[in-house]
């Protein structure tokens, strides 16, 4: 059937066939069960899912006294209305995207921390509260942020995307800052008790460098020795050069005897 | 007519030769098969059901009322029976599930683990009997390395077993070398070869005096450069004064009895006194010079010459 | 320095011509290189006698020294009372539980298959639009997989497997990409089929007979039992093909499926957005890209597999078959021609 090739759909119907006009002697196991389980119809094209945009919010309406939980559904636009189209997969758009997107846009270092992609159960988002930014089982970083920005966009009355993103934020410093305080007083107490951590990446990076310098020193003697002996050479009797050098040198150190 | 292939007819003899311990009555009736399947042209002359019976005597009639008796499916023996070479996939993966089952026993190095004589690349061909390509004998072959390389006092027994399955029968290694020395009665025998010469020298202490095949050395090779070479293990020691060597040298030419005379004198020397050895490398004495003539390839005029290209 | 680069560059013979030959100079001089004198190995004198307390010293060394397995012991004990210090880390994710211990076909989540990545596809431009209807939607680029069809989909192919494993089928289970192996051999081991982690040799199955008529095959009874008597009747028979053929890279193995089309055996495969879904008769829409997704997949086939298995077994003790098995009369019979061997009984009985 022209690029499509049945072959594999219709193992019970050839089977079938080929018992009746008794090219095999004896129907396979398997054509009772292939029949009680048929295949499913592959060649059928279903519209695809329809992702909208939703945004949840908490607004306090004039009538009422509570807020009131309010969604606004914005719809995904299709990039072209062909039938050809029509079947295509849509893109997937969820409100964290954007906040993502502003959280690493300010925070480019943050992608740099090392991240555990690995998933163990699936269900890790079941433990998580984001009604507080610290969670259980989950090391701080930018995604805590985001979630925490859409939590208070979700359920707090009235919050605006700046006001969610600067709380988030705050609190994200705050406990980074305690962080590092941490570690560092971790640090002292382990080398008060007889810890030696050795030289840091920063002191091996200057330790790097300094050699390399060193090296370049050296180098560079030898390299202005030969362009001086060489120079000599060129121009001339090395006598006169020697004498140039001299008058050269002479004018040198008598610059700062110069009255200004 | 069933077509004796030859699968069918090596599966056959796999089968007898795997249950040697069953009755009777599948060698017979194998038997009977093979002779029905080669008389194909004298089947009108089919010799009586009297003669087969007497021939093949019936077995006991199999009781199939017994539902564990009965056969109700035909299956692969192996579970990597499609691979096309269960045995040999079977092998390696009964190996690597040992090896994974004990890697955390302590190893040796390399160099310390007891020496194994593997099965060679054919001989493991015919154990498995089947065309196992080399690069996955190799894999294997690591494998087994590794499971020797476990601490010799704590191998576990499984382990053992296995390994002994894959050793050579024989054991190579098992001979020892043994440094030969002078006779009792002084003399030193060595041989040597050259390109296609074999010489046999018996060097003993004495006045220099030199025999070859029974001629002296000056009969034997006209040119001063060979005899310089047949003896250059004493000149270039300065023993020339202080042995006498009986050689008997064959096949070969001139060039080639002198030079395998050199060896055999440098091996023979060697034994005398042993402390020569650095000096006798050094003049090249006792390096064997394995070059051998290239043999000649179709196609070719020579061993590598092509014929002369000739337009039409 | 610029020659010899030269010549390094131009060939190797000429650089070995660099090298020192070997000594050769016996041929060019007549001097003698080297004076020595005769010297004859002094024999060895035996060694003095030793302080006899040495020895007492040395053997009460090697007593306190424990032997290999002592020590392994030793450390193992250890290495033990150092694991159970520290905190007790719960929930986390070893590689080896998917292989060792796959879930049943009645565990299947979603998030399972999640955490497993069966839903990442491939980019959007190396899609074939036969997939649409598996595909939920574009994220950056990639498509994904629409989980719960994966997971409907998983069902109903562990659904088949443990049909046919019930009605005594032989399952080959087909992984070729590296790192499948153990999956492929654990899962057949469960459902008692086949594995192939290596190459599929091509004609395996059109051209059974020159390429598996070597290999060995057996006539077992109801219970899995093997009958020894009737190992004759299986020489001269064709290979034996499977009747349910699982591919875990169905990409890769495209001759494989197209035998199974050829010889008419029902596939199972799991198709990745580039796949071409009407290969396999039961599609199976994941990630065929992820180690830990195919041999989650796998396992769970092996699984359902062993369900029919034991299944199949419970029947027979019961002596029932839920298959018509193979008559000792039907193993006499030439397998080509299904006629009575010429001379035997059983002719003499339909000529009766």
């Amino acid at each position: 059937m022209g690029k499509i090739n049945l072959t594999a759909l219709r193992v019970r119907k050839t089977a079938l066939n080929q018992f009746a006009s008794g090219k095999i002697n004896k129907l396979p196991q398997w054509v009772d069960v292939v029949g009680e389980i048929p295949p499913s119809e592959t060649l059928i094209r279903t519209p695809p899912p329809q992702h909208q945009l939703v945004r949840q919010r908490m607004k306090t309406v004039a009538g009422s006294s509570k807020p009131q939980v309010v969604f606004e559904v914005q719809e995904n636009r299709r990039k072209s209305k062909k039938p050809s189209r029509l079947f295509q997969p849509l893109e997937l758009k969820y409100e964290e995207d954007e906040l993502r997107q502003d959280f690493f846009r300010d925070h480019p270092w943050e992608l740099a921390r090392p991240r555990v992609l690995l998933e163990s159960t699936g269900k890790d988002h079941e433990n998580y509260d984001w009604s507080r930014i610290k969670q259980p089982g989950k090391r701080l970083d930018g995604e805590s942020v985001v979630q925490r920005q859409l939590w208070l966009l979700n359920n707090e009355p009235d919050m605006t995307k700046s006001n969610a993103y600067d709380i988030a934020r705050r609190e994200f410093y705050r406990l980074r800052l305690q962080e590092d305080i941490e570690r560092r007083v971790a640090a002292e107490e382990a080398e008060a008790t007889g810890a030696n951590f050795g030289p840091s990446h920063l002191e091996i990076g200057m330790d790097l460098e300094n050699q390399q310098y060193e090296k370049w020193k050296v180098w560079a003697r030898t390299e202005a020795q030969l362009f001086e002996q060489r120079s000599a050479a060129l121009s001339g009797a090395p006598e006169i050069a020697l004498e140039q050098q001299s008058e050269k040198e002479e004018t040198f150190t008598e610059q700062p005897d110069v009255p200004v | 007519m069933a077509r004796p292939t030859p699968n069918g007819l090596a599966q056959a003899f796999q089968a007898l030769r795997l249950h040697s311990s069953t009755t009777s009555r599948p060698v017979t009736r194998c038997l009977a098969r093979q002779t029905r399947t080669y008389a194909t042209e004298v089947e009108g002359q089919q010799p009586s059901a009297l003669a087969t019976e007497e021939q093949a005597p019936a077995a006991p009639e199999i009781d199939f009322s017994n539902f564990s008796r009965r056969p109700a499916r035909i299956v692969p023996a192996s579970p990597s029976y499609f691979s096309g070479s269960p045995r040999f996939i079977d092998h390696v993966l009964k190996l690597e599930s040992l090896q994974a089952k004990y890697a955390s026993l302590p190893t040796v190095a390399a160099g310390d683990a007891p020496r194994m004589a593997w099965f060679k690349f054919a001989q493991f061909r015919d154990y498995v009997g089947e065309p196992v390509p080399m690069k996955k004998y190799k894999s294997l072959v690591k494998i087994l390395q590794r499971l020797n390389r476990i601490q010799p006092e704590m191998v576990p027994r499984e382990v053992k077993r296995t390994l002994k399955s894959f050793l050579r029968p024989g054991n190579p290694y098992a001979v020892q070398y043994v440094q030969r020395t002078v006779d009792e009665n002084g003399r030193a025998r060595a041989k040597g070869k050259r390109k296609e010469s074999i010489a046999v020298v018996q060097l003993v202490e004495g006045e220099g005096e030199v025999l070859v095949n029974g001629k002296s050395l000056v009969e034997a090779f006209q040119r001063v450069h060979d005899r310089e070479s047949a003896l250059w293990a004493l000149r270039s020691t300065q023993r020339l004064d202080k042995y006498n060597a009986w050689i008997t040298v064959r096949g070969g030419g001139v060039t080639g009895q002198a030079e395998a005379i050199t060896l055999a004198i440098g091996r023979a020397l060697l034994m005398h006194e042993p402390a020569l050895k650095p000096v006798l490398r050094k003049a090249g004495v006792i390096s064997v010079d394995a070059r051998r003539v290239e043999r000649k390839k179709p196609g070719h005029v020579k061993a590598r010459k092509m014929p002369t290209w000739v337009k039409r | 320095m610029i020659v010899r680069k030269l010549c390094m560059r131009q060939s190797r013979q000429l650089l070995a011509l660099n090298r020192r030959a070997p000594a050769y100079s016996r041929f060019l001089s007549t001097e003698t290189p080297v004076e020595t004198a005769v010297q004859t190995p002094a024999k060895e004198s035996p060694a003095p006698a030793e302080n006899p307390l040495h020895q007492v010293v040395q053997a009460s060394r090697e007593s306190r020294k424990l032997k290999p397995r002592q020590q392994w012991n030793e450390l193992e004990k250890r290495r033990h009372k150092f694991n159970t210090l520290g905190s007790a880390v719960q929930e986390s994710y070893d590689p080896e539980d998917i292989l060792r211990n796959p879930p049943k076909p009645s565990d299947i989540t979603l998030e399972m298959l999640l955490a497993a990545g069966t839903h990442m596809g491939h980019s959007t431009s190396r899609w074939n639009p036969q997939n649409s209807r598996y595909i939920f939607g574009i994220r950056e680029g990639v498509h994904i997989i629409s989980l719960d069809v994966t997971a409907a989909y998983l069902r109903r192919a562990a659904k088949v497997v443990e049909e046919v494993a019930a009605r005594g089928g032989i399952i080959l289970f087909a992984g070729t990409r590296k790192g499948q192996k153990r999956a492929v051999v654990h899962a057949a081991e469960l459902a008692k089929g086949y594995h192939i982690f290596e190459r599929w040799i091509p004609g395996s199955m059109t051209n059974g007979q020159q390429i598996l008529g070597h290999c060995e095959t057996k006539v077992v009874n109801a219970l899995d039992e093997e009958l020894p008597e009737f190992k004759v009747d299986l020489a001269d028979r064709p290979s034996v093909k499977p009747d349910l053929v699982i591919v875990l890279n169905p990409l890769e193995n495209v001759v494989l499926l197209h035998e199974c089309g050829l010889n008419n055996v029902p596939t199972i495969g799991i198709i990745d957005t580039d796949a071409d879904p009407t290969r396999v008769t039961y599609p199976i829409p994941a990630n065929d890209d992820t180690l830990r997704g195919t041999s989650l997949i796998a396992g769970i086939l092996g699984r359902a597999g062993e369900a029919g298995q034991k299944r199949r077994l419970e029947m027979a003790a019961e002596g029932k078959t839920d298959y018509e098995p193979i008559t000792a009369r039907q193993l006499r019979l030439d397998p080509l021609t299904g006629l009575p061997p010429p001379g035997s009984e059983l002719e003499k009985g339909q000529q009766a």
